[in-house]
């Protein structure tokens, strides 16, 4: 008896000491949104606190050290639903890079987290917010708007090699898209042709679209049904030739392995070949104006 | 009224079937699935079952004329006993080093995910001896657990997987059996197949059965475990896309990060999969001790079955601590697929063939 009683106190004992780096709730900085920019060499977060009108802000050398900064509470970004990349960190392919592998491995934040970018410097969106959940709001609302995760750029990198972030303004809504290539600050787009790189990457929410592959003697033709009207059509053209003119695959390539095998295959000893080898073909309904 | 003989029903057995498959696998299975067949990966899954239906189907036969005899008693009756002590030391050392590094997979699992502050052996330690105590209570025990704990596996799990095939992307399952050759796909079932360690603990559950006809309660189980594995890998796959899925390492897991449940209230809603995950994990680790320190009180014919769990933990324990878990992952993969190959397969044949040609003679 007096064994087990004492084997029982040293076993409560030896599971206190996962007690010792405990932190109480009120001691927790509670994240709603992240702001990510470049300082000289360091990253700087800027997050927007739970708590109203309160911000944190915090430089680290490493990635992996924007939550640990020096602040009384300890950061706590799993309640986080907004990310937002300054275009510092953007043009600097290591940092970006960096910052975004830690995201993607840290297991508190969410792959749901909403990415934006903006123009100049995420610290001053951040200063704008009053809560830190209006850019999650603005999608709530517009469900049909495009909402870019964590999530999307992971895939986007592994499957094609670009990706296209939206890009927001002191509105905290979308006015276009920053495309990345290779890991890389490509260019900034506008907002027409981000909704051409949506219909085309399969990502859109608001139209119906098929879309069908065949080849002919030398192309790969990319055959676009979609009810919408004119403006639309445009949209994707102008998306398509962007696409082209900068070898920025987004999903093209990944459609026609996941749709046509024997064509990938035929040309997928270099991906961009695949694109450089597409040719777009739109066939357009007019909208249904009761459905508008 | 509960009965205390140390015997299970056929519920029970069943039960502890599909969580020892579901234990076993859910790192390892994905992980195997996805490097023979990428986005096909599903259906190898669904052809594993076949591997496992026939490896309990030979070792049912190989086992059906010896009732109520362990395994050690079995092979000491086919093959005497200097043979039966080195199939039934290997077992045990097999299960022991199995378990060790389920235990490894598991606390840093766990570390990694829910308690990133709370050191690597005490998560270790604590689900050591409550798997410990529980091999100590006996088979009858494990399998009336077996009969609570499904509910905490499967119902968490189902909600999840249900909330995360709405906005899944199903055209990532595509192309369906193109880009993957029949080989591979024909190899990584097999692999899937040997991978779990389910379907060998078949070979200890003769002295535990009330009534002899159990054969059908172990195929049901491993249907169902092999059925519900693939719809869960089917939906991973959609969810995570091919690419996406080779380069992690617990894409089931992982899985809880992609979605909002609905009006959820939870903060951190990987602990809901991590719910699943420890049960699971708390029936497949204890599930090794038990069968382990059997053998090895069948072999060394000393001691009570206690004796052996005591020195059991501590050898465990240390084992554990060795590898890191990428390193264990692969090990405990390979282990299981060469094993697997030897112990449920192989071994089972000859031990039919014995038979026969004794019956012969």
């Amino acid at each position: 008896m007096k064994i087990t009683a004492v084997s029982i106190l040293l076993f409560i004992s030896l599971a206190l000491c996962g007690c010792e780096k405990s932190i109480e709730l009120e001691d927790r900085a509670l994240i709603t949104a992240i702001g990510i920019d470049k300082e000289d060499t360091a990253f700087k977060i800027s997050a927007k606190l739970s708590e109203e009108n309160n911000k944190l802000v915090g430089i680290s050398e490493s990635a992996d050290g924007i939550f640990s900064t020096d602040s009384i509470k300890k950061p706590y970004p799993a309640l986080a639903k907004v990310c937002i990349f300054g275009s510092d960190i953007l043009k600097d392919k290591k940092m970006f890079s960096e910052i975004t592998d830690y995201l993607e491995e840290n297991p508190e934040v969410s792959r749901k987290t909403i990415l934006v970018c903006t123009e100049g410097r995420a610290e001053s969106i951040i200063d704008k917010m009053e809560t830190g959940n209006e850019i999650y709001r603005y999608y709530e609302i517009n469900s049909l708007a495009y909402s870019f995760y964590l999530e999307n750029l992971i895939q986007d990198m592994l499957c094609g090699n670009s990706s296209a972030i939206p890009l927001i303004g002191d509105s905290f809504i979308p006015s276009g898209a920053v495309v990345i290539k290779d890991g890389e600050y490509l260019s900034e787009t506008d907002s027409d042709t981000l909704d051409g790189l949506i219909i085309l990457s399969g990502k859109h929410n608001s139209y119906d679209v098929d879309m069908k592959i065949s080849e002919d003697s030398q192309n790969i033709n990319l055959k676009v049904y979609i009810d919408g009207t004119e403006k639309t059509e445009e949209n994707i053209r102008k998306a398509f030739s962007y696409m082209l003119e900068n070898n920025a695959d987004i999903g093209i390539s990944e459609f026609v392995r996941k749709n046509n095998y024997d064509l990938f295959e035929k040309y997928s000893q270099d991906r961009e070949n695949i694109l450089q080898n597409c040719r777009l073909e739109i066939s357009l309904k007019v909208k249904n104006t009761l459905r508008q | 009224m509960l009965s205390d003989n140390n015997k299970i029903s056929e519920r029970q057995l069943k039960m502890l079937v599909i969580l020892n498959i579901f234990g076993s696998g859910i790192i390892s299975v994905p992980l195997t699935a996805c490097r023979f067949a990428s986005n096909d990966g599903w259906i190898c899954v669904l052809l594993s079952g076949l591997v496992m239906l026939l490896s309990a189907f030979l070792i049912l036969s190989a086992t059906k004329n010896f009732s109520g005899l362990d395994f050690s008693d079995i092979t000491k009756n086919i093959f005497g006993r200097p043979i039966s002590v080195i199939l039934c030391l290997i077992f045990a050392i097999k299960l022991m080093l199995s378990t060790a590094l389920y235990l490894e997979v598991f606390s840093d699992t766990i570390k990694g995910t829910i308690l990133p502050d709370t050191p690597l052996w005490l998560i270790s330690i604590v689900m050591l001896i409550l798997c410990a105590y529980c091999a100590y209570e006996g088979y009858e025990a494990r399998g009336r657990l077996a009969e609570l704990l499904v509910f905490a596996v499967f119902i968490p799990l189902t909600l999840i997987f249900a909330v995360a095939v709405k906005d899944s992307d199903f055209s990532n399952i595509k192309p369906i059996l193109v880009s993957n050759s029949a080989e591979n796909i024909l190899k990584g079932s097999v692999a899937v197949g040997l991978c779990v360690t389910g379907v060998e603990l078949v070979f200890f559950i003769n002295p535990y059965i009330n009534r002899p006809n159990h054969e059908k309660s172990i195929y049901k189980g491993i249907i169902f475990a092999c059925l519900f594995f693939a719809v869960i890998l089917l939906i991973t796959t959609a969810r995570f896309g091919k690419y996406d899925m080779a380069h992690q390492k617990r894409s089931i897991i992982e899985i809880m990060n992609t979605i909002d449940i609905p009006g959820s209230f939870i903060e951190r809603q990987d602990s809901l999969m991590m719910w699943f995950y420890i049960v699971s994990s708390f029936v497949i680790i204890n599930a090794g001790f038990f069968f382990a320190t059997l053998l090895s009180r069948d072999v060394f014919k000393r001691g009570g079955h206690g004796i052996y769990i005591l020195i059991f933990i501590p050898l465990v324990f240390i084992i554990s601590l060795i590898p890191d878990s990428d390193s264990s992952i692969f090990i405990l993969t390979a282990l299981n697929i060469i094993f697997g190959a030897v112990y449920t397969i192989l071994l089972p044949l000859i031990m039919i063939a014995f038979q026969k040609r004794r019956l012969k003679k």
